[in-house]
């Protein structure tokens, strides 16, 4: 008789834990970049211009590399607390980035929309994310079973 | 203020997706719980139905080896019992062969008692006749007759 291995009730899914590796190393490097390169030409364009009115650069720096870090704890731990708190952290950051660019191409400053795209894009992900459970109870009973198929 | 808003909304829609998702999430637990114990129920009485025909087998075994004993037992009894009438009918045919010849000797034998007896009654008539005749030429007080010379 085999025995189906029960998924801890905070066992995070290897699929979960890889989402929130990657929008961890985004949100950090996205951080990292607004910190290092604020006083440079990187975001001195006008598409930028609401942003930077909203905050300076470094801060929105520390706030992404803040949300990086927390979402790599997220992952590492395997975390459900800690992932379903960094994901609407992490949503909300790139939705005001996505209302800025908004603004910034209605007032002609930013000439593509794809930034905003992009945003809205990654904030729509992050929330479908936070809508999604992130342990996968079945996973054992599957694998028994399609193994079980497979013999 | 757009962009507070539009902040805002994703963080509010981030906690009510975030809510919607651990509610399917702990759905999906009890439902894979369920799932597990049924399968655990399963595969004990798969286990017990394994048992019980395996010792079905081991019986039904056990009884054509009982049946093969029986069987070689009937022969063997129906050989004795074969034996048993052949005796009987040999038994029967000696007592029938003795009787005819105890019936032959028996006749013999009252033959042979009628022949001596109808000796006996002409001897014991003969004689009589000779007493008679005797007695009847030689009276009882008369002279002997003279005795005939040898010379």
């Amino acid at each position: 008789m085999s025995v189906v291995r029960k998924v801890a009730e905070d066992e995070m899914s290897w699929r979960a834990r890889a989402y929130l590796f990657i929008t961890a190393l985004q949100n950090a490097l996205i951080g990292l970049s607004c910190i290092t390169l604020d006083d440079t030409e990187a975001f001195s364009g006008d598409g930028w211009r609401v942003v930077r009115d909203l905050m300076p650069m470094w801060i929105w720096g520390i706030l992404f590399v803040i949300g990086g870090l927390h979402l790599f704890g997220a992952a590492a731990r395997g975390s459900e607390l800690w992932a379903r708190v960094s994901m609407p952290m992490s949503a909300v950051l790139t939705a005001l980035w996505a209302a800025a660019f908004v603004l910034a191409f209605k007032d002609g400053g930013a000439v593509s929309p794809v930034g905003t795209i992009i945003a809205a894009a990654l904030t729509a992900k992050d929330l479908l994310i936070c809508s999604q459970p992130l342990r996968l109870p079945f996973e054992p009973l599957v694998k028994e079973y399609a193994s079980s198929k497979a013999a | 203020m757009v962009v507070a808003i539009t902040g805002a909304v994703v963080g509010i829609g981030g906690l009510l997706l975030n809510r919607r998702g651990m509610k399917d999430q702990n759905r999906q637990q009890v439902a894979a719980n369920q799932a597990l114990e049924n399968k655990s129920r399963l595969d004990e009485t798969q286990m017990n139905l394994n048992a019980a025909m395996k010792r079905a087998e081991d019986a039904e075994a056990r009884e054509t080896r009982k049946q093969g004993r029986i069987d070689v037992l009937e022969k063997q009894v129906d050989a004795l019992q074969q034996e048993v009438d052949e005796a009987h009918l040999y038994r029967r045919q000696l007592i029938s062969a003795l009787s005819a010849e105890h019936r032959n000797e028996m006749s013999k034998l009252v033959d042979d008692l009628a022949t001596l007896r109808s000796v006996v009654v002409d001897e014991i008539a003969k004689s009589a006749a000779d007493t008679v005749l005797e007695r009847t030429t030689h009276p009882r007080n008369a002279l002997p007759a003279p005795e005939d010379d040898p010379s």
